[in-house]
């Protein structure tokens, strides 16, 4: 195939470069109505609490007062409540994300090996997903019920002893945890199954042919090749989880004490209960930041692979 | 420095910032006897590590964009 040069004239270079220009506007004018959405619900919002936690903000005396400064900021970072909220949070995220990672990887294995009913299976397992932590977060307390609960129920029946799930603080925190393993595993083998069946099935013949076991192929093909798919998993699951505000609320309020309160239900409760706007628009920009950072640094291997990705294609 | 470099280093100074006076606030101004006093002198290394981050930031791309036309050089070299 030949390629001619030829240098553009002064006219067809004016031509270019008013096609480029209305190109722009046009890119621009495409982008406009996003900018605008996000404008006025994220960064007007996000500008005013930055405002109010330069300011003492408490309602019950009416306004929202004057400028601070940073003491807000110094009353947050030494609040000894705050810390213990922002431990819960991370007790809860790191065991309810590392359970829902493993029994939702082997649901996904159990039912991409399964040769009849996947249709049914994959239906069942979006139900959980499909209703509000609202409306299964009432179900589960009554499941919880210490005298009415179906698991004391069963587990009387059996003979084994029956704890109050939600009242007892060595394990109300374990009982928010199953409950969001039972409503976000499916979400995670959902996943995990599209991956595994979006894989190619050469590699895998190949590996059989030549011996390979069942645990290398899955050490060096299988999860090498679903790694993406389960690592975008486990962020949008830590961030969801970090975020936890709706089975709180509905299973424990936070309690027995505070030992269920994470940190967006001790924000709700500083701000909407004890209407100290300041405090709760502080922790909130400090969460902001937080999940900021850490997204930066989760997100960065994933970022990485996918550029390295686009420069080999 | 492009458009888009410039934006990401601009994020990530505003983060480190933001970032020292959280823990400056948190665990270093406690040991200072003048509030006021802690204030500037929180200020003054804030903007010092940014200033830092983005010099830093600067070289790299400029590192990587001699590197990436010593890439081109050698290819166009090569075809001639």
């Amino acid at each position: 195939m030949s390629q001619s040069l030829s240098v553009p004239t002064s006219r067809q270079r004016t031509a270019a470069g008013q096609a480029a220009m209305s190109d722009r506007w046009f890119s621009i004018l495409l982008v406009v109505p996003a900018m605008v959405v996000i404008l006025v619900f994220a960064l007007l919002p996000l500008a005013y609490a930055l405002d109010v936690s330069f300011r003492f903000a408490d309602l019950t005396r009416g306004r929202i007062g004057d400028f601070v400064g940073l003491d807000n900021y110094r009353t947050v970072l030494h609040d000894k409540a705050f810390w213990d909220s922002a431990w819960v949070t991370v007790k809860f995220t790191l065991s309810a994300v590392f359970l829902e990672m493993v029994l939702g990887i082997a649901i996904a294995f159990l039912i991409h090996g399964a040769t009849v009913g996947k249709g049914v299976i994959r239906s069942l397992m979006i139900l959980p997903l499909a209703t509000s932590a609202a409306v299964t977060g009432l179900f589960w307390r009554y499941l919880y019920d210490t005298q009415f609960g179906l698991i004391n129920y069963f587990l009387g029946l059996i003979g084994l002893p029956e704890p109050n799930w939600l009242g007892d603080y060595t394990i109300a925190l374990w009982s928010v945890i199953l409950f969001d393993v039972w409503q976000w595993t499916p979400f995670v083998a959902l996943i995990a199954l599209a991956g595994l069946q979006a894989l190619p099935k050469e590699p895998f013949e190949a590996a059989e042919l030549d011996g390979a076991s069942t645990f290398r192929i899955l050490r060096t093909l299988t999860f090498p090749m679903l790694k993406p798919v389960l690592f975008l998993v486990l962020v949008l699951r830590t961030i969801d989880s970090v975020r936890l505000y709706d089975a709180v609320a509905v299973l424990t309020r936070g309690g027995p004490g505070t030992v269920t309160e994470t940190m967006t239900f001790y924000l709700y409760r500083t701000g909407l209960k004890l209407f100290r706007m300041d405090y709760a628009s502080t922790m909130a920009i400090f969460f902001l930041y937080a999940m900021l950072v850490a997204s930066l640094f989760a997100l960065r291997p994933l970022l990485t692979q996918f550029s390295s990705r686009a420069s080999e294609g | 420095m492009s458009f888009s470099q410039g934006w990401d280093t601009g994020f990530r100074v505003v983060l480190i910032y933001v970032g020292i006076v959280f823990v400056w606030l948190g665990l270093v101004e406690p040991y200072f006897a003048s509030q006021s006093l802690s204030v500037i002198v929180m200020n003054i290394v804030a903007v010092a590590v940014s200033a830092a981050f983005v010099v830093r930031a600067r070289r790299r791309f400029t590192d990587e964009r001699l590197a990436a036309e010593a890439e081109v050089a050698a290819l166009m070299q090569e075809d001639a």
